[in-house]
């Protein structure tokens, strides 16, 4: 429908594309090809490297640099981050191993892993399997079965493998949202993302859209559900809300940030509140930063965070609040 | 708007370090209470589910560190809410004091559209702690009045007292708020090529998801 796009009146001048212009201009789109492979997988890194990486994991239409914003907010807030574009592979299993080599490359034991749409996906599936390597999730408009997709698909992805790449860009493209009322600014992450379609591959294309359309379910994680951040966004998105239900019945006590806005690329739409609903994530897990020096709490105390329906919430903690300085804080109630 | 969007009430509670921030926002959402303090670190949310005049809303409660310094979440922490709830310790006067700041500060903050309409509701906590009252019930009905009279109701977080009724109050008070706030729609696109109709039109290929 390319043809179509540009005979659209309503089109936006996007903010979106001098922003990203900007943080092109200090951080480089770094590469690592794995080795014994042909696969090539291309990165955004940001922050102090020694810490635990918070990695971004894009959806089946997007790009490592879906996630500028944060890339750019969160490294400046000090957290280590890492936004992957990840090559083609031919299934969860195989997408693993190689993320799992991507995460050796990087240097890091662990990582707390944000994937939007199939990116969750393909990240609770790599939680299920190497569960030491996963602190935590954040999914974001994200799915743990695609079986909803093969139905709808039908026969349709059997022939994905041989169809011209502009053909599957095509279809890809079919796929973002075009009509409906929406916010300008979800408006604006739509046409940007269709614009960063162009720079992928067929290989890539056809790799993501069987991943997206052949019937997987992720299997049961280690993870506790305290560690999972649902993020979604309001009102409809691509994924069906049958998926969007079983995702929130399957991690039952994950804590559910809505977003007040629909569109379903928030993190280019709003993403000053899904930088805050990550960064809310990350306190949790006592990786928190951000505090201006003389105010960073013990680090001990920090690993004893604890959320809503930890017993451990209730344990006594004395004389460590002392750490906070705020013009009100009320002595006496110390 | 399509009527699919569904409300999203975002409730902000703000006050002194130890007025019972945390413990109502669980009295509320958990039914939970303890009488252990524990700080609150940064900012966490509960959301709930409820029904208000025959409407089913979501209400995102946002709970804050009273120690914490504001900026450190940044404004994105004060954006888009719908209702602040300012709590003070009944027994506490200068936890009541200290509401004039909190009250500033979210308006400088959030900067709503209409800062002198926009609403607040004042909770003064632990009345189950009568015996130790130093914040008179007249004393701060006074101070909501002079404020373009903000609601202001007595509740203990520990008894459950009033817990129910004054978030009610909070939810019918955002959702008020929450009309006046619709952001700005694109209306569909116009499809100058006559041959394509671009709206909801998917014509092959699978409904992906990105």
């Amino acid at each position: 429908m390319e043809g179509g796009r540009n005979e659209v009146v309503v089109t936006s001048s996007s903010s979106i594309v001098s922003d990203f212009a900007a943080f092109r201009s200090d951080c480089p789109l770094k590469k690592f090809a794995q080795p014994h492979s042909h696969l090539e997988w291309t990165y955004f890194q940001a922050g102090p490297g020694d810490a635990t990486p918070l990695v971004f994991l894009h959806g089946t239409s997007s790009t490592a640099a879906a996630f500028f914003y944060q890339v750019q907010s969160l490294s400046r807030k000090g957290y280590y981050v890492i936004s992957a574009q990840y090559p083609a592979f031919s299934s969860p299993e195989e997408w693993c191993k190689g993320f799992d080599r991507f995460l050796d490359a990087m240097k890091c034991r662990a990582a707390h892993i944000v994937g939007a749409g199939l990116g969750g996906f393909l990240a609770q599936h790599y939680a299920a399997r190497y569960p030491a390597r996963v602190r935590s999730l954040v999914l974001c408009n994200s799915f743990a079965s695609t079986y909803a997709f093969a139905a709808r698909a039908g026969t349709w992805s059997s022939l994905i493998p041989v169809m011209p790449s502009m053909f599957l860009r095509q279809a890809m493209q079919d796929t973002l949202p075009q009509g409906g009322f929406m916010e300008m600014s979800a408006k604006q992450a739509i046409d940007w993302v269709g614009q960063q379609m162009n720079d992928l591959s067929g290989e890539d294309l056809a790799s993501r859209l069987s991943l997206n359309c052949t019937g997987s379910q992720v299997p049961s994680l280690q993870l506790e559900n305290r560690q999972i951040t649902i993020l979604e966004s309001n009102g409809e998105t691509m994924v069906p809300d049958e998926l969007r239900r079983q995702l929130r019945i399957q991690y039952g006590g994950a804590s559910f940030a809505e977003l007040k806005s629909r569109g379903d690329f928030p993190y280019l739409s709003r993403p000053e509140e899904v930088t805050l609903f990550i960064e809310v994530h990350m306190r949790r897990f006592g990786d928190f930063i951000g505090y201006p020096t003389g105010d960073t709490p013990a680090a001990g105390y920090l690993e004893e965070l604890p959320s809503w329906e930890d017993p451990l919430a209730l344990r006594e903690e004395p004389e460590r609040r002392q750490v906070w300085k705020n013009p009100f804080e009320d002595d006496d109630l110390l | 708007m399509s009527a699919k969007k569904k409300v999203l009430l975002k409730v902000i509670i703000l006050g002194d370090s130890g007025v019972g921030k945390t413990s109502l926002m669980n009295q509320y959402v958990n039914k939970k209470f303890t009488n252990q303090y524990k700080a609150t670190i940064g900012a966490d949310f509960l959301t709930k589910e409820v029904m208000i005049d025959d409407k089913l809303v979501t209400m995102q409660i946002w709970d804050t560190a009273g120690q914490e310094r504001f900026q450190s979440l940044g404004v994105a922490f004060y954006r888009g809410a719908d209702c602040c709830v300012l709590v003070h310790d009944l027994t506490v006067p200068k936890t009541f004091e200290s509401l004039e700041v909190w009250r500033d500060e979210f308006l400088i903050q959030a900067s709503p559209r209409d800062a002198d309409n926009f609403p607040f509701v004042v909770l003064g906590n632990k009345a189950d702690l009568e015996s130790k009252r130093k914040v008179t019930a007249a004393r701060a009905t006074q101070w909501c009045k002079s404020k373009n009279t903000i609601p202001y109701h007595e509740t203990s977080a520990a008894t459950a007292q009033n817990v129910e009724a004054a978030f009610q109050e909070i939810a019918r008070r955002a959702l008020k708020q929450e009309h006046t706030e619709d952001p700005i729609y694109l209306p569909e696109t116009l499809t100058l090529n006559a041959n394509q109709n671009i709206s909801n039109n998917r014509p092959m290929g699978p409904d992906c998801a990105c």
